[in-house]
């Protein structure tokens, strides 16, 4: 298995560019708090929609990433004009606002920040002012570090989805396993319910349970919510799936020798049925991943998920603060959304290859076509 | 003998008669019957559902009504535990979901009357009715549109296998088909604004009857970006599909012994691959309609279209639960159609599936 990937992986570099992107994502979502300059909640005033600050040349400093400093020049439209001559250097390892890291100590090291001081008083973050704002990504309507939520949101948008895989497989697998190996009335009744669920558009289904099930949650509780909703929905179809081919493997000899030794059916089903199907269900797991993401961002982008204080890639393109009229006078606020199409397009494409390498035929089918 | 078993065996043997003599018919009303029970069900669960979490429902009633019912006014809008028993009482949830069901279900059947939205308090079928039309005619736009392409991308890039277009194809297919749907509209949209070729709403601003070929053009001028949107979403999947499946039968030994026989390749292709091809694609079109309903969905909350989604949407947000059901129940009969409509193409193109199904 390993040696078939990698030889599609040389034929198709892409999946491993993805795999690297991938990598490189999650690291920056464990490290959260260090990889981001700011904490998603500290606010900026007067920097709402400030545009990206961040160049890479000046005459005062020379080629390197540094900060050209703005004032405010229009209040009502937000708009920004460039201070000459200002620039600040962006530095690695700097302080910034304080934080507990992964709950356990209390620091304020940040990846990148400026060191110049910020506003009249001349203080830094250590004695309690603050430093000029370093906006990768620009600032959201409330003045607020985007890239910092970028990476903040990206906790749940990238965890919803192992999260969510994880129970809707598991559901498919126990009962579509079940069914299969069963056959028979439960077949029948479990099959029944699947296309039950299949056949009524997924959104709308989503929606009504949404309305049906309690409206005020906390972020914690809305998080498992969408999940369990989205895996309800999720599961019928690899369910079917599952049942499909524990039929199949359930007349090979291996599993007619184990019923002869007596083993207990359930212990057969978990067994030797199960593992028999790992390559189809890593499959379904990387092209199952993508779907759970977008569904979270549908609901979120509908203000129907993830609200403040909780942060997704979802609520950060919600459609009350993206406005199409926001859109066009401050673009980088479809950061979020770049983030989006790269995790989908990654998981898509390393689902892609491993189909083509968990499917038997594959290969024949492109020699003999050759 | 005893009645009961007289009357099985008589209603029986009728039944295989009119299997025997009208397979179609007999597998059409079939299909038709386990789509009324499927209905049935569905309901059931709906309302079974509902009963779980009443209190939001009631109370949401109450404070949409303070306003306009004398008997739930109140000088400090607060209201007591009198009022919500009396709500709950008046939209008949007291009584258990069964019961409430099947009142429902006599209001639409024998009433035509699906009730009154929660809130406003307008007729529920007249809100659904223009929306319903829109939206289906929505969705068979882009099904036609998805269908003729898919098919002719599909079949052209089979016949192309392994040379540098086709894997250049597969990939631009495989980018547009994991390409966020979401995101392809919000960009298309953004589009719209900033060029000025096209309205950023989805709908023409005057009715059909006002100027019916205008409205004709002016609809194709503001439907075009959304379905552009819907279409580059869909295509991908299915032209992959369609082309797995032709080249999938175009190694099978039957397509070796025609071109054995010198028959042309051009008939091989559209006189037998294809027709194998129809097969598949129909069985999955009754979900690539479900699915088509569901993106439809974001594309006419985004381009602001008038259709069914849109309208659930707002009901949800209103969490107006009477709306959310009636859209719910309306939406999975139009797929459940859908479904019967592509079991019924699938009997009639392919007439193994009718008498294997006995």
């Amino acid at each position: 298995m390993l040696k078939r990937i990698w030889a599609g992986v040389r034929r198709r570099p892409i999946a491993l560019i993805s795999f690297v992107v991938l990598v490189v994502l999650y690291t920056a979502m464990i490290f959260a708090e260090l990889t981001t300059p700011y904490n998603p909640h500290t606010v900026f005033r007067d920097h709402s929609y400030h545009p990206p600050n961040v160049t890479l040349y000046s005459s005062e400093h020379g080629f390197g990433l540094q900060v050209q400093e703005r004032v405010l020049v229009d209040q009502l439209n937000w708009r920004y004009a460039r201070v000459r001559g200002e620039y600040h250097p962006v530095r690695f390892f700097v302080r910034g606002p304080s934080y507990r890291f992964w709950g356990l100590f209390e620091t304020d090291i940040h990846l990148f920040g400026t060191e110049a001081p910020y506003a009249e008083d001349g203080r830094t973050w250590e004695d309690g002012g603050r430093n000029y704002p370093v906006f990768l990504f620009g600032a959201d309507h409330m003045g607020r570090d985007l890239f910092t939520r970028v990476i903040h949101g990206s906790r749940i948008s990238l965890t919803i989805g192992f999260v969510g895989i994880a129970i809707s497989l598991t559901l498919a697998v126990v009962l579509g396993g079940l069914a299969g190996y069963y056959g028979g009335m439960l077949d029948w009744l479990l099959m029944r319910f699947a296309e039950f669920v299949i056949l009524i558009p997924g959104l709308y289904l989503i929606l009504f349970l949404r309305s049906v099930l309690s409206h005020d949650l906390d972020p914690g509780q809305s998080f498992i919510l969408i999940t369990v909703i989205l895996s309800f929905v999720g599961w019928p179809g690899s369910a079917r799936l599952i049942r499909g081919m524990a039929h199949s493997i359930k007349r090979e000899d291996f599993i007619t020798a184990a019923e002869l030794d007596s083993i207990p059916p359930l212990v057969i089903v978990f067994r030797q049925i199960v593992p028999q199907m790992a390559s189809i269900l890593i499959v379904s797991v990387a092209l199952g991943i993508p779907s759970f993401i977008l569904g979270e961002t549908v609901l979120s982008y509908l203000g129907l998920g993830v609200v403040d204080p909780a942060v997704s890639w979802g609520s950060l393109l919600n459609r009350e603060i993206s406005t199409l009229n926001n859109l066009t006078r401050f673009p980088w606020f479809l950061w979020p959304g770049v983030f989006l199409i790269i995790t989908t397009l990654a998981f898509n494409f390393i689902g892609d290859l491993l189909r083509d390498v968990a499917d038997p035929y594959y290969r024949e089918r492109r020699l003999e076509r050759r | 003998m005893n009645p009961l078993k007289l009357a099985r065996r008589v209603i029986g043997q009728l039944l295989y008669n009119f299997r025997a003599r009208r397979p179609l018919a007999a597998f059409v009303s079939g299909r038709l019957l386990s789509m009324a029970v499927l209905l049935f069900l569905l309901g059931l669960a709906v309302f079974a559902l509902m009963q779980l979490t009443p209190g939001d429902i009631v109370e949401n009633y109450i404070r949409g009504q303070m306003f306009t019912l004398g008997e739930f006014r109140q000088d400090d809008n607060i209201y007591t535990e009198e009022m919500i028993e009396m709500a709950r009482e008046r939209l008949g949830l007291d009584r258990p979901f069964y019961v409430q069901y099947a009142n429902w279900l006599r209001q639409v059947f024998l009433e035509r009357d699906l009730g009154r939205t929660l809130i406003a308090r307008a007729p529920v079928l007249f809100l659904i009715r223009d929306r319903m039309i829109n939206s289906l005619v929505l969705n068979l736009i882009s099904l036609v549109f998805l269908t003729v392409f898919s098919f002719g991308l599909g079949i052209y890039f089979s016949s192309k296998v392994g040379t540098r277009i086709d894997v250049a194809a597969t990939s631009t297919a495989l980018f547009f088909h994991a390409f966020p749907g979401i995101l392809m509209l919000i960009l298309l949209q953004l589009f719209a604004a900033v060029s000025g070729w096209f309205p950023i709403t989805a709908y023409p601003p005057f009715p059909f009857r006002e100027a019916p070929v205008q409205f004709v053009f002016s609809y194709a001028h503001h439907v075009f970006l959304p379905l552009l949107g819907a279409f580059l979403s869909g295509v991908g999947g299915t032209m992959r599909m369609i082309r797995a499946t032709m080249l999938d039968q175009l190694g099978q030994p039957y397509i070796t012994s025609l071109r054995s026989r010198g028959i042309s390749e051009r008939r091989i292709y559209f006189a037998h691959a294809f027709r194998n091809t129809l097969n598949p694609y129909i069985t999955s079109s009754a979900n690539l309609f479900a699915s088509l309903f569901s993106g439809s969905l974001i594309l006419e909350i985004i381009f602001s279209y008038p259709g069914i989604g849109r309208l659930m949407y707002e009901a949800v947000r209103q969490e107006d639960i009477n709306l959310v059901l009636a859209n719910l129940m309306f939406i999975s009969f139009l797929v459940l159609v859908g479904m019967v409509v592509a079991d019924i193409l699938l009997a009639v193109v392919d007439p193994r599936i009718r008498y294997s199904k006995q």
